[in-house]
C-alpha cells in the first residue's frame, strides 16, 4: 500500500459567536481508503463533496482534525519531509498556478531548483517539453501568451519534473474546452504508462475518471460512499452513485 | 415566419482592432432550441450577449436582430429584457448583488418584471427554488450570495428565469458549474419549458452531451465565424467542416470508455 | 504587474512623467540653473518684478524667487522621497509578514494598525512635530508614523490574495521555504501595487510637508522650500498677491502630475480595467462626457 487513510475528519469552518448555526457540517467525515503503488485512482464527487479538501490534506496543505494519513508505512508529514519533490500536484486553475512573470522555462524548473538539482537544466526542460508534447518555442513565452491546453501541459511538465512517486491532479480538466480535455487525458494516459507514478485524479466528471483511472472512489458530502474498479462501474449499488451514473449525458452518434 | 431572425451580426472591438464576431446569420422558429457550440474564444458568448444588447459598451455591434417581427433597438432590448427575453449568464457568482439576500433579489426581480408584490412575490420565489430542486427554499432565501456555492447560485438564476416565463431564454453555458445530477435536471426543466410552455431556447454550450439532449438546431462557431448551421441530427451525422468533425470526434473519444462499459453490461444482462 | 504598453498609450501618464522628470532634473541641476544664490538677500531689490536678472522677481528679502523655487525642489522632493521610501519599507515588510504568516503575528500587527489608524493623520503629524519640534527630519518622521499603518493594511490584503493562489501552494508543496515564497512570489507581485500606492500618496506627502512648512513647523529659514515660500508670501497677500503664484503653482502642478500618474498606473496595473476607459484620457475632455453606460 502506498497511500493509506484512516478515518479522516475535517471540520467545517467555525461560525461566528452570534451565528444561528450551532455546528457546521464536517467537510470530510470518516473517510478511509487505500491506494496501491502504481495505481491510478479517481476521486469522483460534485463540488462541495470534499474532494479538493482531501487533495489538500494529502498534499499537506491542510491539517486534519481526526484520523491519519500514512504514506509508505510512515506518517504522511514525515514522508513528505523526507521525500521532498516526490509528491506533486497539478491544479485546476492553470492561470493562477503559475507566476505571471515567469517564463515557461522558469515555471518548469522551479521544483528542480528547489531541490537544488541545478545541473543540465536546459536539457531536462527540453526533454520534459517533449514528454508533454509541447514545442520548444514556448520556452521563453509567458503564461498569458499560451492557450489553456498549452498552459496546463506546462503545469504537468512542472509537476513531473522531479520524477514524483505520487501525482495528484486536482480537477485539471474542468477549466478546459472539451476537445482540449480529451487531449490532456490522452497525455496523462501516456504518462501513466511511461512513468511509474501513483496518480490520483480528482474530478466531477465520471467519464474522464473512467477514461484514465483503474479504480474509482465516490465522495458525497464529505463521506466516501462507494469504491469500485473501473469495470464494475455499472454494478454499483449506493443510491448516490446510481444517481450519478444515471445523470450522465453521454454523446453518441448511433443513438436511436 | 421565424421568431428570431438575425442577419449579419458582427461585433467589433475598436481598441484591439479586431472582429470578435463576424457576419452571424440565422433564424429560429418558435418553440425550437438552437445550440451554439464552439471552443472558448469562438465568440459564442458574445453572440448571446449581443442578442439582448448586453455586450461591453466599448464594443461596436452591427447587424439586424428581429424578435417576433420587431427589429431590436436599444430601447426595445431594455424593455424586453427580463420579461420577454431572459438571459442566464455563465458567471452566476457575480450576477448577484453581494449585499442583499437571495430572497430579496428574487422578489425584487419579480416585482420589477411581473409586478408581483409581497406574499405573491415570495410564493413565486419559493416555487422557483423548488423547481430547481434546491432544498429548504425558505432558509435559502434568507442567505447571502457568498454563502452559496457557484452551482447553487446558477440554479437560483435558472429558477428566477423559469418563473419569469419569458418567450425566449438565452442561456450562456447554463450547466457549466453544475454537477451531473443538476445538469440533467436543468436540461430537463429547459426541455419542459420548451415543450409545454412554448419557450424558444438559445443555449450556448461546449458540451455536446447537452446539445444532443436538448437541441433541435445547431450552430458551430470558430474564431467568431459561423462554420455550420443546420438541424442537430444533420450536423452530427454529416458534419461538413473539419473543425466540426474535430469537435465531434474528441467528444466521442471522451464518452467512449464509459459507453463501452455500458454496452458490455447490456450484453452481459442479455446473456444472463 | 504593470502593463507598460498600456501606460505608453496614456497621454496623461506620459505628460505627468515628463513633468516630474523635468522637475527632478531641475532640482538636481539647481546649482547650474539657478541664476542666483537662493539665500542671497538684497533688501534694495525686494519685491522686484519680473526682469532678466530676476526671472520671477524677488521676495520680501530680495532673494531670487526662481532660484529659491529651484533649490526648493531639492528640499521638498528629498523629504517626500525619503518619507515614501521609509513608509513603503516598513509597510511592505510588516504587510508581507502579516499577510503570509497569519495567526498571532497577523492579529498583533492588525490591532497595532487599528490603533494607529484611529488617529487622524493630520492631527498625529501636528502632535509629533509639536512634541519633537520643527525640522525636516521630524516632519519625515511624523509623516512615516501617520502613514505606515495604512500601507501595511493595503499590502497585507494584496498578500492575502496572492498567498492563497495555486502558484504559491505549488511552491509550498515543492518544498519552498517561507522566505523563498516571500522573495520570489509575493514581493514581485505586490511591487506593482506598491508603485501605485506610492505615486498616489506622494502628492499627499508633498502637500503635508509644504503645509507644515507653511505653518512654520517645517524647515527653518533661510532654507528654500515651497511651503515656506508660501508662508512668506501670505504675509503680503494683499499687497503683492502675485508672490503666492510661483510656489503655489509649483506645488499644484507637481501634485497634480503625481495624482494623474497614480491614476494611470492603477489602470495599467489592472488588466481588467483596460477597456473601461473608452478613449485615451485627454485632459479637459470633461465637456464632452457621454451618457453613462446602459448595462
Amino acid at each position: 500500500m502506498l497511500i493509506t487513510a484512516f478515518d479522516l475528519v475535517k471540520h467545517g469552518e467555525k461560525k461566528g459567536l452570534f451565528s444561528n448555526q450551532r455546528k457546521s457540517k464536517d467537510r470530510i467525515s470518516n473517510v478511509s481508503f487505500q491506494i496501491e503503488k502504481g495505481q491510478c485512482a479517481g476521486l469522483v464527487g460534485e463540488s462541495g463533496s470534499g474532494k479538493s479538501t482531501l487533495a489538500r490534506i494529502l498534499l499537506g496543505l491542510e491539517k486534519i482534525d481526526g484520523g491519519e494519513v500514512q504514506i509508505d508505512g510512515m506518517p504522511a508529514d514525515k514522508w513528505r519531509r523526507m521525500n521532498r519533490g516526490k509528491m506533486s500536484v497539478v491544479f485546476q486553475d492553470y492561470l493562477s498556478s503559475v507566476h505571471p512573470s515567469f517564463t515557461v522555462k522558469e515555471i518548469i524548473v522551479e521544483p528542480i531548483r528547489l531541490l537544488k538539482q541545478n545541473q543540465n537544466l536546459d536539457q531536462k526542460v527540453l526533454s520534459l517539453l517533449e514528454q508533454v508534447r509541447l514545442p520548444s518555442s514556448v520556452l521563453n513565452q509567458y503564461a498569458h501568451q499560451l492557450s489553456g491546453g498549452q498552459l496546463q501541459r506546462v503545469c504537468i511538465a512542472r509537476a513531473i519534473s522531479t520524477h514524483p512517486a505520487i501525482l495528484i491532479l486536482d480537477e485539471v480538466l474542468s477549466s478546459l474546452d472539451v476537445s482540449v480535455q480529451v487531449q490532456i487525458l490522452e497525455l496523462l494516459e501516456t504518462l501513466k504508462q511511461e512513468l511509474d507514478m501513483t496518480m490520483l485524479l480528482i474530478t466531477h466528471d465520471v467519464e474522464a475518471a473512467v477514461y484514465l483511472c483503474d479504480r474509482l472512489l465516490f465522495l458525497h458530502e464529505g463521506s466516501l460512499v462507494e469504491e469500485c474498479q473501473k469495470d464494475e462501474l455499472f454494478e454499483v449499488s449506493h443510491p448516490f452513485t446510481l444517481q450519478l451514473i444515471d445523470s450522465l449525458m453521454p454523446f453518441q452518434l448511433d443513438k436511436k | 415566419m421565424p421568431f428570431i431572425d438575425v442577419k449579419n451580426l458582427s461585433v467589433h472591438d475598436p481598441h484591439q482592432q479586431k472582429n470578435i464576431v463576424t457576419n452571424i446569420t440565422f433564424s429560429l422558429h418558435q418553440q425550437r432550441c438552437l445550440a451554439v457550440i464552439g471552443e472558448s474564444g469562438s465568440g459564442k458568448s458574445t453572440v448571446a450577449k449581443a442578442l439582448i444588447d448586453l455586450v461591453a459598451p466599448s464594443l461596436e455591434v452591427e447587424g439586424t436582430i428581429i424578435f417576433d417581427g420587431k427589429t431590436l433597438t436599444n430601447q426595445e432590448a431594455y424593455q424586453w429584457r427580463g420579461k420577454r427575453i431572459s438571459f442566464i449568464s455563465q458567471d452566476a457568482m457575480n450576477a448577484f448583488n453581494p449585499i442583499e439576500t437571495i430572497g430579496h433579489q428574487m422578489i425584487e426581480t419579480f416585482q420589477q418584471h411581473l409586478g408581483l408584490r409581497g406574499k405573491e412575490g415570495k410564493a413565486h420565489a419559493m416555487a422557483g427554488l423548488t423547481r430547481v430542486h434546491l432544498k429548504n427554499p425558505y432558509d435559502l432565501m434568507k442567505k447571502y450570495p457568498y454563502e452559496l456555492s457557484g452551482g447553487m447560485l446558477q440554479r437560483v438564476m435558472i429558477g428566477i428565469t423559469m418563473m419569469l416565463s419569458p418567450d425566449v431564454i438565452i442561456a450562456d453555458e447554463p450547466t457549466a458549474s453544475l454537477d451531473a445530477f443538476n445538469r440533467r435536471e436543468v436540461i430537463r426543466q429547459l426541455h419542459t419549458l420548451k415543450e409545454e410552455n412554448g419557450v424558444t431556447l438559445i443555449v450556448i454550450t461546449h458540451d455536446l452531451g447537452v446539445v444532443q439532449a436538448i437541441a433541435d438546431e445547431l450552430m458551430v462557431m470558430h474564431q467568431g465565424v459561423m462554420l455550420e448551421h443546420g438541424s442537430a441530427k444533420e450536423v452530427f451525422t454529416s458534419p461538413e467542416h473539419p473543425q466540426t468533425k474535430h469537435l465531434l470526434e474528441t467528444r466521442l473519444r471522451l464518452s467512449a470508455p464509459t459507453e463501452a462499459l455500458r454496452q458490455q453490461k447490456r450484453v452481459e444482462a442479455l446473456l444472463c | 504587474m504593470i502593463g507598460w504598453h498600456q501606460l505608453r498609450k496614456d497621454r496623461m501618464a506620459i505628460l505627468s512623467i515628463w513633468l516630474l522628470a523635468l522637475v527632478a532634473l531641475a532640482g538636481l541641476f539647481a546649482p547650474v540653473l539657478a541664476p542666483h544664490d537662493p539665500t542671497n538677500t538684497n533688501i534694495l531689490h525686494k519685491y522686484a518684478g519680473i526682469s532678466l536678472t530676476y526671472p520671477l522677481g524677488t521676495d520680501h528679502l530680495g532673494r531670487c524667487v526662481l532660484s529659491r523655487l529651484l533649490y526648493g525642489i531639492r528640499t521638498t522632493m528629498l523629504a517626500a522621497m525619503l518619507t515614501m521610501c521609509i513608509t513603503m519599507l516598513i509597510g511592505s515588510a510588516l504587510g508581507l509578514m502579516a499577510g503570509f504568516f497569519r495567526g498571532k503575528v497577523d492579529g498583533f500587527l492588525m490591532r497595532l494598525c487599528d490603533v494607529m489608524l484611529s488617529f487622524p493623520a493630520e492631527v498625529m503629524i501636528l502632535a509629533v512635530v509639536g512634541i519633537l519640534g520643527p525640522g525636516l527630519f521630524n516632519i519625515i518622521l511624523a509623516n512615516v508614523l501617520a502613514k505606515w499603518a495604512w500601507y501595511t493594511r493595503m499590502i497585507r490584503s494584496s498578500v492575502l490574495q496572492y498567498a492563497n493562489e495555486p502558484s504559491v501552494q505549488f511552491a509550498k508543496v515543492s518544498g519552498g521555504t517561507s522566505f523563498y515564497i516571500l522573495r520570489r512570489h509575493l514581493f514581485p507581485r505586490i511591487s506593482g501595487e506598491m508603485a501605485v500606492f506610492a505615486t498616489l500618496d506622494a502628492g499627499w506627502v508633498i502637500l503635508n510637508i509644504s503645509a507644515l512648512s507653511f505653518l512654520g513647523l517645517g524647515v527653518s529659514a533661510p532654507t528654500p522650500e515651497w511651503g515656506m515660500m508660501l508662508n512668506e508670501a501670505k504675509n503680503v497677500m494683499v499687497t503683492h498677491p502675485a508672490h503666492m503664484l510661483a510656489p503655489g503653482l509649483a506645488i499644484l502642478f507637481v501634485v497634480m502630475a503625481l495624482n494623474f500618474l497614480g491614476d494611470s498606473l492603477q489602470y495599467a496595473a489592472n488588466p481588467a480595467m483596460h477597456h473601461t476607459r473608452k478613449k485615451e484620457v485627454r485632459p479637459f475632455a470633461f465637456y464632452r462626457r457621454k451618457k453613462s453606460v446602459r448595462t
